[in-house]
């Protein structure tokens, strides 16, 4: 990675988000129901199309770690687990406040993409704890696989939620159904999402390249462990 | 192929023989029916629900307390492995890594299905809920169902067994993966309870082929990867 | 034959071998011998292939690999011949019967496994590692739970499989125990933080041999 992108992303990381804060509170009009509320669905489909990808980069660093072994891929599946962890949260929590307005209750049940998103968030924790708490030697060969199996098991996740009787089609299809009429909706809503995916690939880098540090100060350390004895 | 089978074969023996002598998860996954009906049934009775609360209420406890006895009990089954090794010695005898899955899967599917018929049994004593009617079919749900959690807890065993937390960890792992598992279950058992008979077209028995084929298809790749050092 | 080249394992913070090279030829039976901790036991794992190595290439002429560790590779609970039978059919190979006779098991070959002493345990484990005929012999401290006459039960069983191959078996043995098991051997390695310190060659005389184990132990005084 050459020195001058990582600056140039962060740069344009926040000159985006920033765009879009504009938007989203300056300009976007107000929603004829929801009112101010709505505006938090920026940042929600926002962090949840993001996690999805860091869900996809999980998969597919883990599959290319316990084919390679190389030991880089490793450090990006563990970077995008975390990273993907806090993006779900966000998702968890912008949800629950869009559903204390719409419907009164903080969560529903009965509201498919809620409840796959706890499940996504348990699976990310369940790869945060392994990771943590596993035998040192095996982690990453253990965390890749939970990596893959708990990637791989998000469209069933989703599937078998949305099949339920009780999964009232209760989520707001706003950009399916053309909800966003106003043009600005459609602007604040590009920005946010580009600079939302943005944000995802830098803390991933970043978490990436703390990752790297520190396995060249275990590396260097030991070095100096022989060269002391 | 022959000699493929025969393998297969020898340790689905050998797997049978180690559990069939410790009877560790035998003694788990029935004692955990018996503790689990016990404080379902006396919290169900202190709730003071009526019939048809009972009938709702009867496919949600069984599930969610299959899944817990089945996910607490089975880390033990591959700690003999570990003790002294024994799959190291098989490895270097020409033994697959998915062949040992396979043997494993095959054992675990016995059990956890006898444990499903059991529990099955003794929470509709403990709530009163007659279902001798459809006794038949809740246990090829269970078996089916059985099936798929083996495939996924042979894998994972392998994953927590070396971690620091052991039997703990495994739960924590492997419900969120396990997810269209315990719904499908749940509501298979519930069309069958509450109708009858499984519902026309019901989605949810191709939610436990997909969920069981996918976990088969991860474990036989990467049990191997799991289990070598 | 046996190729180890530039093999390096760490595990954790502590990088057990440094890109360490080896070549053992048929008809080698070579004593690995180096303090605690050296790297004898991962070199025997990483050479068997139940250990992946870091960085470099382990190569065998063979797949046949008899194995023998502190851990025994059985499984308690299963009895001596269960145990035996597993192991034997797992290899697609006969023999198991043979083989609890020359090792003396026959008194002992419905019990538990579990339930016997550890010489006894050492022995069922040196019967599963010669099941199959092995080309390849990789015995870590065999004789740590021997007695003398399970010592010399696996000395015959070295030179039977060296024997029955014309020679061409490759033994690496891993010891503390020298004075046990230094007449069977042709070669020497010592090995020091986890490279080779000084190694006899291949087919050395017994007077280069017993030179070489005597500066390992001087410089380990």
């Amino acid at each position: 990675m050459t020195p001058t992108l990582f600056p140039l992303i962060t740069l344009t990381t926040l000159v985006l988000l920033g765009i879009a804060q504009f938007f989203i509170f300056m300009v976007v009009p107000n929603e004829q129901v929801m009112g101010a509320v709505q505006r938090v669905f920026y940042f929600h489909v926002a962090a949840a199309l993001a996690c999805y990808a860091a869900f996809f980069v999980v998969f597919v660093a883990s599959v290319s770690y316990l084919t390679s072994r190389n030991k880089k891929h490793d450090i990006l599946s563990v970077a995008a687990g975390e990273v993907g962890f806090v993006l779900c949260t966000i998702v968890l929590i912008t949800g629950m406040i869009w559903g204390h307005s719409a419907w009164n209750t903080w969560f529903r049940w009965e509201e498919p993409r809620l409840v796959t998103f706890l499940v996504l968030w348990l699976i990310f924790l369940s790869f945060t704890v392994l990771r943590n708490f596993g035998e040192p030697t095996k982690t990453a060969v253990h965390g890749s696989i939970l990596g893959i199996l708990g990637a791989a098991s998000v469209p069933l996740v989703y599937l078998s939620i949305k099949l339920l009787p009780q999964s009232a089609r209760l989520h707001p299809e706003v950009v399916e159904h053309g909800g966003l009429r106003d043009a600005s909706y459609w602007q604040a809503f590009g920005i946010s999402v580009v600079g939302m995916l943005l944000l995802c690939a830098l803390l991933v880098w970043v978490r990436y390249r703390i990752g790297r540090a520190e396995d060249r100060a275990r590396l260097s350390a030991r070095e100096d462990m022989t060269y002391d004895a | 192929m022959i000699h493929w089978l025969r393998t297969f074969g020898i340790l689905v023996r050998k797997e049978w023989r180690l559990e069939w002598r410790g009877k560790e998860l035998f003694t788990l996954l029935a004692c955990n029916a018996v503790l689990f009906s016990v404080l379902v049934g006396a919290g169900v009775s202190s709730a003071v629900l009526d019939e048809r609360a009972v009938e709702k209420i009867y496919p949600m406890l069984l599930w969610v307390v299959f899944m817990l006895s089945t996910t607490t009990s089975v880390t033990r089954f591959n700690e003999q492995e570990l003790e002294g090794r024994g799959f190291e010695g098989l490895l270097l005898s020409g033994v697959s890594g998915a062949q040992m899955y396979l043997s494993k899967i095959v054992i675990m599917t016995i059990f956890f299905s006898l444990s499903f018929v059991f529990l099955a049994l003794l929470l509709s004593l403990a709530l009163d809920k007659d279902v001798s009617g459809v006794f038949g079919s809740l246990c090829c749900v269970g078996v089916g169902a059985s099936s798929a959690l083996a495939a996924l807890l042979a894998l994972l065993a392998a994953v927590a067994s070396t971690s620091k937390l052991k039997g703990i960890l495994l739960p924590i792992i492997s419900i969120p993966v396990l997810f269209p598992v315990f719904l499908g279950g749940m509501e298979m058992t519930t069309e069958l309870v509450v109708n009858g008979a499984l519902a026309d077209g019901s989605p949810w028995p191709v939610v436990l082929l997909c969920a069981a084929t996918l976990y088969v298809v991860a474990g036989i790749n990467l049990f191997e990867m799991a289990i070598r050092e | 034959m046996l190729e180890v080249k530039d093999v390096t394992k760490t595990f954790g913070e502590t990088q057990v071998l440094k890109r360490i090279s080896l070549s053992c030829v048929p008809g080698d039976v070579a004593l690995l011998v180096g303090a605690n901790g050296t790297g004898k036991s991962t070199l025997l794992r990483v050479a068997a292939g139940l250990s992946r190595p870091d960085a470099g290439t382990v190569g065998r002429s063979t797949d046949r690999i008899g194995f023998l560790s502190h851990h025994l590779f059985l499984y308690a609970r299963l009895s001596v011949r269960e145990n035996l039978k597993l192991f034997a059919s797992a290899r697609g190979a006969t023999g198991a019967d043979d083989m609890i006779e020359r090792l003396e098991l026959s008194n002992v070959v419905g019990r538990p496994l579990g339930e016997l002493s550890k010489g006894m345990q050492a022995r069922v484990g040196i019967a599963r590692a010669f099941l199959g005929h092995p080309d390849l012999l990789l015995l870590d401290e065999p004789t740590s739970n021997l007695d003398e006459k399970g010592t010399a039960i696996l000395l015959s069983e070295i030179q039977r499989r060296q024997f029955e191959t014309d020679g061409r078996c490759v033994t690496l043995l891993a010891t503390h125990d020298l004075h046990r098991v230094s007449s069977i051997a042709t070669r020497a390695i010592v090995l020091a933080d986890g490279k080779v310190f000084s190694d006899s060659g291949s087919g050395a005389p017994p007077a280069t041999i017993t030179r070489v184990l005597d500066r390992y132990r001087e410089v380990n005084r």
